[in-house]
């Protein structure tokens, strides 16, 4: 079993990402050295637990763990408060203490609400990730972000919780449906465009970025995990550096709140805002013809579905968190893993960079 | 008292707001000086300011406004009307602001109009077609310039009562500033009379400020806190303590445009406390917070150590988050209108606090005579701010050495792990600080049954809370065993075992979970009168 490791630095709240095929038996590992007193508490979502029932049962069952077991239903539509409470009244009804675990079994949903409950939780228990999805191995499982959403937008509610461990195997991507792969290989993308040319001269060799293209899945895990940790090492809280991974984001967002929450992927709206902040880049801050068309070139190998622009889009964007004085920041590209924040006068430009 | 000991009092808003007549009144009442830079000017220039505009032009008379900044800064025992603009300049109001306290006074168009049309002075601002509509589009243009100030409304009041108001604001005793550094995190815990309207100069805001309260709280005190962009209110009550409410209110501040550069503001007591820090936790992953307490109990205990939280139905505070404030400011002025009996809930943890740490403070409390009444309190704002400040500085020195709740903040619980359950089971008709007063005379039981402490020692605690008129024995209804078994669903026990703070010696306490469960039933039937 080959693992990589990529070393989260973070104070007394260091940890590791074990990156590669069978890196979830790490957890039966780590369980069995798991002696707090506390109990284990494994919140999962429906899909995950009906491919993975056995091994789950196994973990439930296990003496050292005896894992309580959540399944939550699948879907964008669980990161509400309406679930979150739900999740800690169970928590609370199996009498989780201050020395639990609660371990995330699943995708970016199952992540940032059982990461938020473990947040929230006696003000803070542990919580280890074990993303199911490419797009969680690569995005939402590291860097402790987690959230919930409103019907006003996405990810208003949430905190910073780093976790204890990440397992991130890459075997269980064999399952992934083609749209969901893409959604994460759009962050990769995004990765590379930001902050890593060599993942981006992959990328662009790589001819089919789709789940049969014989990517080299624990390469491109590892080296947008390590990215992101370097920036998360500077910058845990998002109050500077990290806004640089919010690249083709704000107008993700935005399209996500407005198509309804769970119509388009989040890595396709990230595909479709990229397309637009390049654009961007090119009219403001100099992002050079030949560079933005490398650029857009490996953007469009990832497919994205027809979208509909109506009033709302704007309203969403003007609703971002990442706006600072009631005006909207965004991350745009000077070169190719050179980026910098602007603050156009009119947020609505981005959707017409997007539009023409 | 001479000139030099008094800082100057400055008065600014729009026209006719009755900067002049407040001001002598003020004048008079405090044996201050008066000054009005309108009526100075116009005597040093032999001209009236509307002939002077059209001689020499505007720039020049500002410049004189300058001048005179300058040149009343310089003294003290004033009190200052100003004119108009005069203090919308920042360089003036820098200046002139140094050498004194700030206060702006605000009325409603209609009324600004009304006074101006009947003080016989000529105001060339008023000369146009619909003056009512040119004062308000005025108003909106400066009121950014006037916010920065603390507001005092004048509608439907004399100058008398306003003066009354000011007055009583500036006899307060000087603010008390107990610096806190918790973590990487240091702010100020400010202890005074009358802070509120001094709000965002106090915790240093400057982006966007929402206020979450409570209907009883909030119909007080929300308009003294100057402006604000947004107030949430929500019904008084524990009862509201949920992730429900936290919704609703993160809602409501999504649709007002909060963002992320934005300070919530909490002001009430412990349920707005910990609920109001538990948004701005969480609110877009976290946003900056101010701690208001407005009753005795969440000045001492609720509003410092950064713990938020809510209420789930297995349990109180079973939801929550570590938030460090950006400041915290205790009004104590706001505690005038508190009930008896939260008054004496919050005496508990006064005590609590001298009990664990501070011999002196319980001297001082034994000495004094706590029980709440309007007049007494009154009587004795200065002593009860002392009082709020010491009891504070006990709390402040235990969480700085541990911010994160890890050991010695423990001590913290003295009486806790049985006023949770009382409470619990109680169904919250016995009151926090009633439950802390129990609970304190059972640890110091169970403490002179293990042998730790001398009866002697109980009884002085049984006297000190009673003198605070405060309960010092269970309700007969609350079975022992019932109770123990409230106290093992608490959160605070460790994999498993109640942990529980003994007591020693005043000041000497410490934290075991090796309490045999018969001794903890024993002291429960005891005190199960």
């Amino acid at each position: 079993m080959a693992i990589d490791i990529v070393h989260v630095e973070l104070g007394e709240r260091s940890y590791s990402i074990h990156i590669g095929g069978g890196a979830w038996d790490l957890l039966e590992e780590y369980l069995r050295g798991w002696n707090s007193g506390g109990k284990v508490m494994l919140v999962t979502d429906e899909r995950v637990s009906s491919l993975y029932g056995h091994r789950i049962e196994k973990l439930a069952m296990a003496p050292e763990s005896s894992a309580v077991v959540v399944v939550v239903p699948e879907g964008e539509g669980s990161k509400s408060f309406r679930h979150l409470e739900d999740l800690c009244r169970k928590m609370a009804g199996a009498g989780l203490d201050r020395s639990s675990l609660v371990v995330a079994l699943g995708g970016g949903v199952v992540g940032d609400l059982a990461g938020l409950a473990a947040s929230i939780y006696l003000r803070g228990v542990s919580v280890i990730q074990i993303p199911t999805t490419l797009l969680s191995m690569v995005d939402s499982s590291t860097g402790g972000k987690t959230g919930i959403n409103l019907p006003e937008g996405k990810n208003q509610v949430g905190s910073f919780h780093q976790p204890q461990a990440v397992y991130a195997d890459t075997d269980v991507l064999g399952t992934l449906q083609p749209r969901d792969w893409y959604s994460g290989m759009a962050e990769v993308v995004k990765i590379s465009l930001t902050l890593d040319p060599e993942l981006f001269a992959y990328l662009e060799k790589v001819e089919d970025l789709g789940p049969q293209g014989g990517v080299d899945t624990r390469f491109i895990v590892e080296a947008a995990c390590r990215r992101k940790a370097e920036v998360i090492s500077l910058d845990e809280k998002e109050a500077g550096p990290r806004l640089v991974l919010n690249f083709g984001h704000s107008l993700a967002h935005a399209l996500e709140s407005s198509a309804g929450l769970g119509e388009i992927r989040h890595g396709e709206a990230v595909a479709i805002g990229m397309r637009a902040a390049l654009s961007l880049s090119k009219q403001m801050c100099g992002l050079d013809e030949g560079q933005y068309q490398r650029a857009l070139a490996v953007v469009e190998k990832i497919p994205v579905p027809e979208i509909r622009y109506d009033r709302s889009l704007e309203k969403f964007l003007a609703r971002d968190k990442k706006r600072v004085g009631g005006r909207v920041r965004y991350v745009l590209l000077e070169d190719i893993g050179r980026s910098i924040y602007v603050t156009p006068d009119d947020p609505g430009i981005l959707v017409r960079a997007l539009r023409d | 008292m001479e000139n030099g000991d008094k800082k100057n009092i400055i008065l600014t808003g729009f026209m006719a707001t009755g900067k002049t007549t407040v001001g002598r009144t003020l004048a008079s009442q405090l044996g201050y000086d008066f000054v009005d830079t309108d009526q100075l000017i116009e005597s040093r220039i032999g001209m009236t300011i509307a002939e002077f505009f059209q001689v020499r032009g505007e720039a020049a008379f500002r410049k004189m406004e300058a001048d005179l900044a300058r040149e009343l800064a310089d003294k003290s025992g004033l009190v200052i009307a100003t004119g108009g603009r005069f203090m919308l300049d920042g360089d003036n109001a820098i200046t002139l602001g140094k050498s004194g306290r700030v206060f702006c006074l605000v009325a409603t168009p209609e009324e600004i109009l009304q006074r101006a049309g009947s003080d016989g002075h000529v105001r060339p601002l008023l000369q146009v077609p619909n003056p009512l509509e040119h004062i308000i589009e005025l108003l909106q243009q400066r009121k950014k310039g006037y916010g920065q100030f603390p507001q005092f409304v004048t509608s439907d009041k004399s100058p008398e009562s306003v003066a009354d108001d000011l007055a009583g604001i500036l006899a307060g005793g000087p603010d008390v500033r107990l610096p806190i550094a918790a973590s990487s995190d240091r702010y100020e815990f400010i202890v005074g009379g009358g802070l509120l309207p001094f709000l965002s100069q106090l915790a240093g805001i400057e982006g966007p400020i929402a206020i979450i309260t409570d209907e009883t709280v909030g119909s007080l005190y929300a308009q003294s806190c100057g402006p604000v962009d947004v107030v949430v209110t929500i019904p008084p009550g524990r009862q509201h303590k949920t992730l429900a409410t936290a919704q609703s209110i993160s809602e409501q501040l999504v649709d007002a445009d909060f963002d992320r550069s934005g300070t919530i503001v909490a002001l009430g007591g412990t349920v707005i406390s910990e609920l109001a820090g538990f948004i701005a936790a969480t609110y877009m992953r976290g946003v900056d917070c101010v701690q208001c307490p407005t009753s005795l109990l969440a000045m001492i205990d609720t509003s410092i150590g950064g713990k938020t939280g809510v209420d789930l139905p297995q349990g109180k505070n079973l939801i929550g988050a570590f938030k460090q404030p950006k400041t915290v400011i205790a009004d104590v002025a706001t505690l005038q209108s508190l009930p008896p009996r939260a008054f004496a809930s919050g005496m508990a943890e006064v005590i609590k606090h001298s009990l664990i740490a501070d011999s002196d403070l319980l001297r001082k409390i034994e000495a004094g005579n706590w029980i709440q009444t309007a007049g007494e309190i009154r009587q004795q704002a200065t002593e009860l701010q002392a009082l709020v400040a010491q009891a504070i500085q006990v709390k402040i020195n235990i969480v700085q050495e541990d911010p994160y709740d890890q050991g010695r903040r423990a001590v913290l619980n003295f009486g806790h792990t049985f006023a949770n359950a009382l409470e619990h089971l109680s169904h919250h008709s016995i009151s926090h600080g009633e439950a802390v007063a129990m609970g304190m005379v059972a640890a110091a039981h169970l403490s002179v049954r293990l042998g730790h402490c001398t009866e002697e020692l109980q009884e002085r605690i049984e006297a000190v809370l009673k003198s605070a008129g405060l309960p010092i024995r269970i309700p007969a209804a609350l079975a022992p065993d019932q109770l123990l078994k409230a106290m093992r669903s608490d959160k605070k026990k460790k994999a498993g075992k109640l942990r529980y703070v003994l007591l020693k010696n005043i000041g000497d306490v410490f934290v075991t979970d090796e309490v045999p469960e018969e001794a903890v039933l024993g002291t429960l039937a005891f005190l199960n009168s």
